[in-house]
């Protein structure tokens, strides 16, 4: 098999991910349908993002084959889908009380470490009835974690800053756990058998070992991850700091 | 505290102060003092290298000389000489009487002092550090160092520590909960701004370096293995360890030195600063990336391309915060009508030298020329050029600015530029050249070097301009005590400027301000003195109404608590990397642990987090809650119990810190942990012994106290669940 | 110490596809960061000009707060170019120093303080200090050290890389000309950091072969010289290794074929009969605070050592 190939007829459409992907279809519709109009740019761009994840090639990758690519996907699910889901559906006044805000940060981060146990992974990898849980979790997470910085009733700046810079102290000690520990963090990639068109494609044809890979996932779970808090952080600055633009006449 | 002021006798009055601007002023002269001695290392470095082969100095006697001037400079004046104007100008800018913590303050100065005369005692004690300033294993191993010089350089770094640390923590607690009303956060001047932000940074990087080198002493004076490859440690763990606090340090000492430019420039342009907004959010942006960087120290490490590209990244990403603050003092000077007093200069000639520094710094990030130029004089020229063209030559423009502030009179503009062109020609001359030395191969830390053609000329135009430097040190420390005594009167606002200090006497009273101009945007004395075009005219920066102020026992033990995790950490990470090292000694070590008998101990300390919540909701309602207190004290004694059982029978078993990589992790951890358990009982003790004395403040202290005390259990926890559960 | 006929390490000279990949990148990127500079220091030098106080002046002048889309200009352009530089060093890092790989090195270089030793592990070939690699041949160097971090760094043939103990690492050199070049330790090891050079003659495969062949045979025997009886009774054999004799020790530099080289204590003194003769009377008045010994050596000892080593060639 070569990329091309790869892009073209490798695309992740198994019973399940087809359910998937219509179950969130519909969840978009009805919310459009019921929050109004204006939600309907971000919420589409929200399915959009989503469909890719459980479709694409991408979604046949992380299902065993290519770790980093198993990375993207949570990535994908818990901070980029759910981030614009809360932008379009800010959420009503009943969740900002404290606790909410805790569940919110042990959701987000919670949920990114313990997908990261291996028997966990490797499962999550494999069955898909363990990937549909993954994946329903990721988003729930994410919506909990997100609520307290983008949605109706925020946290201050500063609270705003050590919410998202401990999540990016938690995740970069994760990252940096899977990038640089010995042992395999998700023996499932590890195990692929040798002889699937797409893990030869992956080991001879992009010449990415297991090891490299693991490597590459660790990083991506670091670097993107941080760049997407240190991203909203500064965005939650500015928009603190100077509500409207101003230029002396 | 007015006694004190009163007092006739002079040592008293400076020695026991607990005045903040008395405090700064004592940090400068101190620095300055320090400064004499890095410089006098400097030049005889560079009298040592003006010829290839000399014999001033001996090889021995220049690695130690070359060590401290890295170590005194970084350590003894840059950070200083930033603490003691912070010091001095914070409380003024934000509108306050003192710091939050004055004692603590005060404490935090005799630290520095007593942190560098350890560090020099050094010199009499068999030989001063010899290692470099950033001590990489397995150099610093005893069979390679065997002088006790990096001991004392460990131990004075510990001083140090703690006392940054505690100014960190200090500053903080004294923007959030002590500025006048009026001056809300989004009306900070950018030097309050900046050092409010730095302070984050030096109470979380800080510990790093404080875990990395106890780590390091236990490995010299106890035998251990942390990192020395010989005994299965890492030397690699070492440097990824120091650049972790190394590069959020360099941080630390740019970032006031922007704060300092951004005072200054607007003030002798004659504008308000340009895009204060994203001034101040690019600092923001700078001390979370700082975090993201370090390993670009480690490209020539053969850390793997992957890795590389990240930090290759980073590296370039957090120079666009900084060209971004460039741009916008351009921008400030733009349009203005600049005055160029001696203060100003120097500002000015800091946008440019910065920019060579920082420049050649994205060059260092094109991770292919690091590998040839890292480690060579290119690299020592760029260090340079940011901290002495960058962050010294705001330390000399605000030193020309505020002088009158703090000694009421004016220095004299006539030395000050002399003193200016004297140390721009010669540092140019003496920096701009090693770019072109390392080009040409030269290495870094050579006490000599061959007669390669070009390297003796271009060493000399560098030792040349190091004695103008040399020279222009001199004018300096003229015109600081001729001014003292015959300077100028400065009154109370000599350059017309805007923030909060220049709305008080030269010097200011013991209580800083008799009265607060109004304060409704971020220049109080422009509004004041232009009504008709006030700032609030054309920027909006809020009402005066701020978010409820927050309580100060509890905002404390949070940053320390806060600086304390980060060390735990640093500890942790260090037993999980060589957790995956175990090799037969360290199994053994493993086996002989009782995770039952630990866990029964570790459920009594939990208990005694609840009791103490017990001892505080009780206190809220009324009763006394003392009984409570006692049964968390005692609770947490049975847990020290239990661990020194543990440790006996360990060490009955033969399994001792040194007899293994993962007994020397673990000992190192669970002790460190049991030190703090053993800090939190005296501290509760304390608190008990205000209760029962109906001293004001138990309470308050009690909830600071409780946190500290929640953390430990927390920290345990995760200790319990990682050394005793995980395997 | 003199050290006069060495060449000049130039940078910018390009003598190996390395060190020409490396200098592309470096004038790009100084032109760039050169432009850059100029730029701003243009902007400020025209802003000291044009705005500085007129004598007397004291109106203020117009005040200007921020402006969003200049701030948003400065960012995304320097952004742009970032972007720029960043591509091109991954381009950069893939091409001067790819990965590894698993093949069997051409050379192991071990830093030592304060020489190096250098072993063809194909060919059997242990020598120190100085060596040689044939022009055209993409070679695999790994690098280690014995004692502490040393920096292997020959800077117009490749870059640098560190030599960690217990953390080996590599290098690629494909020289394209010939010459003689001079190496640098570039990480601080001790007391004679400044001392430690190498030297690498690249040369055509042909020479090189030779080289080697050379390289192989043992030292010519001359056991029975007084110079020889005093290296082995003077535990000199304990750290230095003579192929073809009882000395093996592997804590010195390896002196089988000495006499062939152009300079002694790692680059420091040019290989003469004099100064090896000083060399063995007081090590440290060349080399202070190296680990070579002194022996407090008559002058005949000397003279009787210094024929023997003068014959390992």
């Amino acid at each position: 098999m070569t990329t091309q190939e790869l892009i073209i007829t490798a695309w992740h459409l198994t019973p399940i991910s087809i359910a998937t992907a219509v179950l969130g279809t519909l969840a978009t519709a009805f919310a459009i349908w019921k929050k109004g109009r204006s939600t309907a740019p971000k919420l589409i761009a929200a399915l959009c993002i989503f469909l890719f994840t459980i479709i694409s090639p991408l979604g046949t990758l992380s299902e065993g084959y290519l770790f980093s690519a198993h990375m993207i996907h949570h990535l994908l699910l818990l901070l980029i889908v759910p981030l614009f889901v809360v932008i379009a559906i800010p959420g009503g006044k009943n969740l900002h009380t404290k606790p909410w805000r805790a569940i919110g940060w042990i959701s987000g981060v919670g949920a990114m470490w313990l997908w990261h146990e291996p028997s966990l992974c490797s499962l999550a990898a494999v069955s898909p009835a363990m990937q549909a849980t993954q994946t329903i979790t990721l988003l729930i997470a994410g919506y909990l974690f997100w609520r307290p910085i983008m949605g109706t009733t925020r946290l201050h700046p500063a609270g705003a800053l050590l919410y998202l810079f401990s999540a990016c102290t938690a995740c970069t000690l994760l990252g940096i756990y899977v990038a640089f520990v010995p042992i395999s963090v998700c023996p499932a990639f590890a195990a692929a058998s040798q002889s699937s068109p797409i893990i030869i494609l992956i080991r001879d044809g992009w010449g990415f070992s297991a090891a490299a890979d693991q490597q590459v996932g660790g990083l991506l779970m670091w670097i993107p991850a941080c760049l997407i808090y240190f991203t909203a952080i500064l965005a939650r600055f500015l928009s603190w700091h100077e509500p409207q633009n101003t230029v002396s006449k | 505290m007015d006694a004190l002021t009163q007092s006739p006798s002079f040592l008293y009055r400076w020695t026991a102060t607990l005045d903040h601007k008395k405090i700064g002023i004592l940090y400068l002269w101190t620095s300055l003092f320090f400064f004499g001695i890095g410089g006098m290392e400097a030049m005889l470095i560079r009298i040592q290298l003006a010829v290839p082969g000399n014999t001033l100095l001996s090889p021995e006697a220049y690695n130690q000389i070359f060590t401290m001037h890295g170590t005194t400079m970084i350590f003894l004046v840059v950070m200083p000489v930033l603490i003691g104007f912070a010091n001095y100008f914070v409380p003024l800018m934000i509108g306050a009487r003192d710091m939050a913590f004055p004692r603590l303050n005060a404490m935090s100065y005799w630290l520095f002092l007593f942190g560098g005369l350890l560090l020099h005692f050094s010199f009499f004690a068999g030989g001063a550090p010899a290692a470099g300033w950033f001590s990489y294993a397995p150099l610093t191993d005893t069979s390679f160092s065997s002088s006790q010089g990096v001991d004392y350089w460990v131990l004075s770094l510990l001083v140090l520590g703690i006392g940054s640390v505690s100014t960190g923590i200090n500053i903080i607690v004294t923007v959030l909960t002590l500025r006048a009303e009026g001056m809300t956060m989004r009306r900070l001047p950018l030097f309050a701004w900046m050092f409010f932000i730095n302070a984050f940074l030096i109470v979380l990087a800080m510990p790093v370096l404080n875990a990395s080198i106890v780590m390091l002493l236990i490995d010299r004076q106890l035998d251990a293995h942390f990192f020395f490859p010989s005994k299965g440690g890492s030397a690699v763990v070492w440097q990824h360890f120091f650049w972790m606090f190394g590069h959020p340090e360099v941080y630390i000492m740019a970032l006031p030195a922007f704060g300092m430019i951004s005072e200054i420039i607007p003030v002798f342009s004659r504008k308000p600063i340009f895009g204060y907004t994203f001034i101040a959010g690019s600092t923001v942006a700078i001390a979370l990336l700082s975090f993201g960087v370090w390993a670009h120290h480690m490209f020539a490490t053969g850390l793997g391309t992957s890795f590389n590209v990240v930090f290759a990244f980073g590296s370039m990403l957090i120079a666009i915060p900084t060209g971004i603050k460039i741009f916008n003092w351009i921008a400030t000077m733009w349009g203005g009508s600049i005055r160029f007093c001696t203060s100003m200069c120097f500002a000015t000639a800091f946008l440019v030298e910065f920019v060579i520094g920082g420049l050649s710094g994205v060059m260092f990030a094109v991770v292919p020329i690091d590998w040839q130029v890292t480690d060579s004089y290119f690299v020592v020229a760029h260090i340079h050029y940011v901290l002495f063209g960058g962050t010294l030559f705001a330390v000399f423009g605000a030193l020309y600015y505020w002088f009158p502030k703090m000694s009421g009179r004016m220095l004299s503009e006539k030395l000050g530029k002399w003193h200016f062109w004297l140390t721009v020609i010669g540092f140019n001359m003496t920096f701009l050249v090693q770019h072109v030395l390392g080009l040409i191969g030269m290495p870094r830390r050579v006490y000599t070097y061959a007669d390669n053609p070009g390297w003796a000329l271009l060493n000399q135009i560098s030792t040349l301009g190091a004695f103008l430097m040399f020279a222009s040190a001199i004018v300096l420390i003229w015109n600081l005590f001729r001014s003292l005594k015959y300077g100028k009167p400065a009154g109370d606002n000599p350059w017309q400027a805007w923030t909060l200090e220049w709305a008080t006497s030269s010097p200011p009273p013991p209580e800083n301000f008799l009265r607060l101009p109004p304060i409704n945007g971020r220049r109080p004395l422009w509004d004041l003195a232009n009504p008709d075009r006030p700032d609030s005219n054309f920027i909006n920066t809020g009402t005066s109404e701020e978010s409820p102020r927050l309580a100060k026992p509890r905002l404390t033990a949070a940053l320390f608590i806060a600086s304390e995790t980060i060390f735990f950490i640093a500890l942790i990470v260090a037993f999980l990397v060589f957790t995956f090292k175990k090799d037969t000694a360290g199994e053994f070590a493993q086996s002989s642990l009782d995770p039952m008998r630990t866990g029964i101990f570790t459920a009594i300390l939990v208990l005694s987090s609840f009791t103490l919540w017990l001892a505080e909701r009780g206190m809220k309602r009324g009763a006394s809650g003392k009984g409570w207190l006692a049964a968390t004290i005692v609770l947490g004694a049975i847990f020290l119990g239990g661990q020194a059982v543990e440790y006996i029978g360990l060490l009955n078993n033969e399994v001792t810190i040194n007899s293994s990589l993962f007994a020397t992790s673990f000992f190192t951890l669970t002790g460190f942990h049991a030190f703090h358990v053993f800090l939190g009982l005296v501290a509760l003790g304390v608190c008990g012994f205000l209760l029962i004395r109906k001293k004001p403040g138990g309470h308050a202290a009690l909830g600071g106290v409780s946190l500290y005390w929640h953390f430990v259990d927390i920290v345990w926890l995760v200790v319990f669940a990682i050394v005793y559960l995980k395997p | 110490m003199d050290c006069a006929g060495y060449n000049q390490p130039m940078l910018l000279a390009s003598n190996s596809i390395q060190a020409a990949e490396v200098n592309t990148l470096f004038i790009w990127v100084t032109a760039t960061c050169g432009s850059i500079f100029l730029i701003i220091g243009i902007g400020v030098i025209f802003c000291t000009r044009r705005f500085a106080a007129k004598p007397g002046e004291t109106e203020e002048p117009h005040q200007t707060y921020g402006d969003r889309r200049l701030e948003w200009i400065w960012t995304i352009i320097p952004c742009l170019i970032l972007i720029a530089l960043g591509i091109a060093t991954v381009r950069g890092m893939t091409r001067v120093l790819p990965e590894r790989g698993t093949g069997k090195p051409d050379l192991i270089v071990t830093g030592h303080q304060w020489w190096w030793s250098i072993e063809y592990p194909e060919h059997g070939v242990i020598t120190a200090n100085e060596f040689l690699i044939p022009v055209g041949k993409k070679t695999l160097i790994d690098l280690e050290s014995a004692d502490v971090i040393h920096s292997f760094w020959p800077p117009d043939l490749c870059p640098k890389q560190d030599m960690i103990p217990g953390h080996p690492s590599h290098l690629w050199i494909e020289p394209t000309k010939t010459g003689t070049y001079i190496g640098v330790c570039a990480e601080f090891c001790g007391t004679q950091h400044a001392n430690m050079r190498f030297e690498i003659r690249v040369v055509p495969q042909a020479e090189f072969d030779q080289w080697i062949a050379e390289q192989k045979k043992p030292a010519s025997p001359s056991t029975t010289s007084k110079g020889a009886e005093l290296f082995n009774s003077l535990a000199c054999a304990d750290c230095h290794r003579i192929n073809g004799t009882s000395a093996a020790g592997v804590t010195a530099p390896d002196l089988t074929h000495f006499a062939s080289r152009s300079r002694l204590a790692s680059g420091t003194i040019p290989n003469t009969r004099e100064n090896i003769e000083r060399w063995l009377r007081d090590p440290d008045s060349i080399k202070p605070g190296s680990h070579m010994p002194d022996y407090k050596l008559s002058e005949e000892d000397i003279t009787a050592l210094t024929d023997y080593l003068s014959t390992l060639k």
